[in-house]
């Protein structure tokens, strides 16, 4: 009953044969394929965590970046009101001023013509005068002394006038 | 009377299965035929079942990883992240042990009544503990540690290295056979379903206990050998 002898071996041998057994067939793989699952659950939490975080800063950037184009549109607009007044007013003033001109070019135009015409005007008074006169006194002296005497009677006139 | 006597001793005596016909015959004892018939039903059990494991696992993976899963943690709880590659040793013993003390509702006999299987569990143990010492430390750390914490009780230190292998070895062989002995002796009284309730205990219950306590105790003193301070 209690006898130890060389049987020993045996169990030593079996043991080790059924350690390298179970190691290769069981533990090994099972184990190896826990840890694989365990790995890629974490892996794929990570994968997720990360994705979030890139997601909340795309969003982020992209509403910054809207905030950012709305303060720009603003500007812009604001800007082109301005430029648009500025043109505005410069060429309404352009306007005026050519306006101006027009109507002052036009005075002077409707002066000159004025003139021309009062001088139209007097010398057909002259001439016509001369002939009323020459007429008159029935007789015509030369024009030299016609012209002086015309003269004369229109320096009288104007400056009774 | 007589006769029970006689028929419970022969029935303790380790037979001799055959004799392998080499070197002058060498005797193989039914211990070892019956640890060959659990190695041989573990390996196909094994080698079947996780033939193709998949990342989702299907119906036995999912026993087998509870299996594999529960001693691996069990193990590691004890010996920590440094002593992790003395599990599947200490879980191939734990299901060795479960294996032969489980084996005796089939008829069987289980190797554990062998004191020649025990004592080399035992000597096994010691071997591999005194292993991881060794690797952990190293030689001169090792044989230092003798020396602790007092040099006075070296003795003792270096006795335990003898009495650790004899305890678990006695421990396990003397459960197995004390069960034996008291199952065959209420089947002898009543043979008709008082020995169920009983063989529950005996059998299962404290078969299964005796490879908890082997197990643990082996990975205990593991734990304190591959403890560096």
């Amino acid at each position: 009953m209690l006898k130890l002898d060389w049987n020993i071996i045996w169990t030593f041998v079996n043991l080790i044969v059924l350690y390298l057994l179970m190691k290769k067939f069981l533990f090994g793989p099972v184990t190896e394929m826990m840890e694989k699952r365990t790995k890629s659950i974490e892996d794929s939490f990570a994968e997720a965590e990360s994705k979030n975080k890139e997601a909340e800063q795309i969003k982020a950037e992209y509403e910054e970046a809207l905030r950012q184009s709305e303060v720009k549109a603003e500007e812009l607009i604001y800007e082109a009101r301005e430029r648009a007044n500025v043109v505005y007013e410069k060429t309404v003033k352009e306007a005026e001023e050519e306006a101006a001109k027009l109507i002052a070019a036009a005075n002077k135009a409707i002066e000159i013509e004025k003139k021309k015409s009062m001088q139209d005007v007097e010398s057909h008074i002259i001439d016509l005068t001369m002939v009323a006169a020459s007429k008159v006194i029935g007789k015509n002296i030369d024009a030299e002394a016609n012209k002086q005497i015309m003269d004369d009677f229109l320096a009288e006139v104007g400056a009774a006038k | 009377m007589e006769a029970f006597t006689e028929e419970l001793l022969s029935q303790l005596e380790c037979k001799i299965s055959f004799v392998i016909p080499i070197f002058g015959g060498i005797p193989v004892p039914s211990s070892v035929v019956v640890t060959w018939i659990i190695m041989a039903f573990l390996v196909l059990f094994s080698v079947v079942f996780v033939r193709n494991l998949e990342m989702i696992p299907t119906k036995m993976q999912n026993y087998i990883e509870a299996i594999v899963g529960w001693l691996n943690g069990f193990f590691e709880d004890i010996l920590g992240k440094e002593g992790k590659q003395y599990i599947p040793y200490l879980s191939t013993v734990a299901l060795y042990i479960a294996c032969s003390n489980l084996i005796g509702l089939f008829g069987l006999i289980p190797p554990t009544k062998d004191l020649n299987v025990t004592a080399a569990l035992g000597i096994m143990s010691i071997i591999v503990i005194e292993y991881a010492g060794i690797k952990a430390k190293g030689a001169k750390k090792w044989i230092k540690g003798f020396a602790e914490p007092m040099p006075l009780i070296a003795p003792i230190n270096i006795l335990e290295i003898f009495i650790r292998p004899l305890s678990l070895c006695m421990r396990l062989f003397g459960n197995v056979l004390g069960a034996f002995v008291v199952m065959e002796l209420i089947k002898l009284c009543i043979p008709f379903a008082i020995p169920v309730p009983f063989s529950l205990y005996f059998d299962i219950f404290d078969g299964l206990i005796q490879t908890y306590v082997f197990v643990f105790l082996t990975s205990l003193f593991i734990k304190e050998a591959i403890e560096v301070e």
